[in-house]
């Protein structure tokens, strides 16, 4: 903590109304006693205008209309997700294989998605070398990064019960999208049910 | 007798001025609530420009802008619109003979008066600003700054600054800086911009989803999430240079960097050992450690401002609950033990409290924890949408966050105290994810 100079505690002295009420009357006392029209300042004696210490520098910034990233598409390359020219449709209709559910805040695998998960084994069993990679999602509610994380286990939950049914772990892969690739942007209980879920998607055949 | 005109508004006005602020601008969006502190009155004209054209009257207007935000978030000081005065009050520098008239203006109970020069040099701007005692009729501090006219914010605020440092001892956040996340269709970039809102600069731009930015305690690093090479991976990118890098590259899900106080290690959340713990590294990618090993959830570290302990978010005790540690991952202490949902810690930086979200009744809502007494919890945000990502001013004062409160995703400022909230953006954007770096 800095010692605060002598006149800044002067300076923070409040100024109470009969002060101002007084400097008013002085005030008033004081023009009127000067209708001499020389235009004279109250007071004769302006403050000093002392020369400033010498100049501190800004550089430039880029201009700010451009990314100041420079980001090539190219860097993308190979990313079969979360790119902009490479990300896959959402193929819900041609995909084999189906989307399981979970509730609030949870990575269980509930019996619902239990049956999903064994059509999607029975798939991967007959397929043997197709490879997937499994996203996991979450609603919108609660920290990103903690739904990055929820994201993250709730799709090693269903790697994890493929690998139960006989599925190589080998084949499947997973990723976390948190809550950041929502199917609907809806703000209700049914938008926020079903963005809770584990897409599967089939990456080589 | 326009003098008498100008006194005597100037004196009624200022002899209000100690219940509420009479000389705000209209259409700014922020809320007072409640009794003010004791703040220093500063006069504030605009600035002397010897040129006077469209283009001098718009940094004149910037300039007066800058200093009412800067001046306003201060706490230190309460400003007095004397705008309408500006031509008497720089008459001395017109006239090349001083400094204002201070004697009027102590009569009328202005305690400190700022005003200066601006003028175009080429392509730069040259500021002079002074800084008056009105009582003592002395000049207390000045400062030149030259530069380009975009950067005539900045120089407002490094004078800002100097003042806050002057009256206050403390460092001013004028010329602080935060980082966000606007989306845009699919895509989330990462944004930089003055503590005002101003001077907005997009960081990222590779279409693909950006989160979790943190600005280095240097201000010129930040550290980010990026999935554009197709997974969640770590990067820091060099503002100045334009440059980015990518942070070592450990599979899984990489998540929720901070940058210890010092600049020298990265924490991090991933999750290649099968669920999320939490690590550091160095910034060049060396010195992986791990911190916390437990089958839940770890994740979101944030330094203490010592940088020898954490907070962070771990579901270990069944829902996600705020945890601290020391910072080599030794002597975890759960911090709250109320609600079912609480996360997104941010450590205070003067060390004594951390901000974090927790859920009630369905929303999610700002609240503070005592770092030494977890008893002692504050609730900053009621009934307004659903409120995130908290994240703490350098100074202490204020907390940066994500609300949803005018139906789409926007960023907040609400003072420690509750007596102050402020919208960052008035134009339109889905903002989230912000961080107030140094």
């Amino acid at each position: 903590m800095v010692q605060v100079p002598m006149e800044v505690r002067v300076l923070s002295m409040s100024v109470n109304p009969k002060t101002l009420t007084v400097a008013l009357v002085c005030m008033l006392l004081v023009l009127s006693s000067c209708k001499d029209r020389t235009r004279q300042p109250v007071v004769a004696q302006p403050a000093a205008r002392p020369t400033p210490v010498p100049a501190e520098t800004f550089v430039g910034q880029p201009e700010p209309d451009e990314p100041i990233l420079q980001e090539t598409d190219d860097a993308s390359d190979g990313a079969l997700l979360g790119s902009r020219r490479t990300e896959m449709k959402d193929d819900d209709e041609r995909n084999p294989l189906r989307k399981i559910h979970f509730e609030y805040d949870k990575d269980r695998i509930t019996d619902e998605a239990k049956a999903a998960l064994s059509a999607n084994a029975a798939y991967l069993k007959q397929n043997s070398y197709t490879y997937i990679r499994i996203e996991g999602h979450c609603d919108e509610r609660g920290s990103i990064e903690y739904n990055q994380a929820l994201g993250d286990r709730r799709a090693n939950a269903a790697k994890k019960y493929l690998s139960a049914l006989g599925v190589d772990p080998v084949r499947v892969d997973s990723i976390s999208f948190g809550e950041d690739r929502p199917v609907s942007f809806d703000q209700n209980e049914y938008a926020w049910a079903q963005n809770r879920r584990a897409e599967f998607r089939i990456l080589s055949e | 007798m326009k003098k008498i005109v100008f006194a005597s508004i100037a004196m009624l006005a200022l002899s209000a001025s100690g219940r509420a602020q009479v000389f705000d601008r209209p259409g700014i969006d922020i809320v007072i609530r409640g009794e003010e502190g004791r703040r220093l009155s500063v006069g504030l004209p605009h600035f002397y420009s010897p040129v006077v054209n469209a283009e001098t009257k718009a940094v004149q207007e910037e300039i007066y802008d800058a200093f009412y935000q800067d001046l306003r978030l201060a706490r230190a000081f309460k400003l007095v619109n004397l705008v309408d005065y500006s031509t008497e009050i720089n008459s001395g520098y017109q006239k090349g003979s001083g400094g204002p008239n201070l004697e009027g203006w102590y009569l009328a109970g202005l305690e400190t008066l700022v005003t200066g020069e601006v003028r175009f040099e080429g392509r730069e701007i040259v500021l002079n600003c002074h800084l008056y005692d009105a009582k003592q009729k002395t000049y207390i501090i000045g400062k030149s700054y030259r530069g380009r006219k975009h950067a005539i914010r900045n120089m407002v605020h490094r004078f800002s600054d100097e003042m806050v440092f002057r009256f206050t001892g403390d460092k001013g956040i004028a010329s602080s800086k935060i980082a966000f996340v606007q989306r845009s269709d699919r895509a989330k970039e990462i944004y930089i911009a003055d503590y005002d809102g101003k001077n907005v600069r997009q960081l990222t731009g590779n279409g693909s989803l950006n989160l979790s930015p943190d600005l280095a305690p240097d201000g010129n690093q930040v550290a980010y999430v990026s999935y554009r090479d197709g997974r969640s991976e770590l990067y820091t990118a060099n503002i100045a240079a334009r440059t980015t890098k990518k942070i070592g590259s450990l599979p899984g899900t990489n998540a929720a960097p901070a940058w210890s106080p010092d600049g020298r290690l990265i924490a991090f959340a991933n999750s290649h050992e099968g669920n999320t713990d939490i690590y550091t590294i160095r910034p060049d990618g060396t010195g992986l450690r791990r911190l916390t090993s437990h089958p839940a959830i770890d994740t979101s570290p944030s330094w203490s401002p010592t940088g020898r302990a954490i907070a962070f978010t771990s579901d270990r005790s069944g829902g996600p609950q705020i945890y601290t540690m020391n910072s080599d991952g030794s002597n975890v202490r759960r911090l709250t033990f109320s609600g079912k949902y609480n996360a997104s810690p941010d450590w205070a930086p003067k060390g004594d409290k951390i901000a974090f979200v927790r859920r009630v009744r369905g929303t999610f809502e700002l609240f503070v924890v005592s770092a030494v007494d977890h008893t002692v919890v504050q609730q900053l945000t009621w009934n307004q949408g659903d409120n995130e990502d908290p994240s703490w001013s350098p100074d202490g004062q204020y907390i940066l966050f994500g609300s949803n409160r005018f139906g789409h995703p926007e960023l907040f400022i609400i003072s420690a105290n509750r007596d102050f909230e402020l919208k960052l953006f008035r134009k339109a954007g889905n903002y989230s994810n912000p961080h107030w770096g140094s």
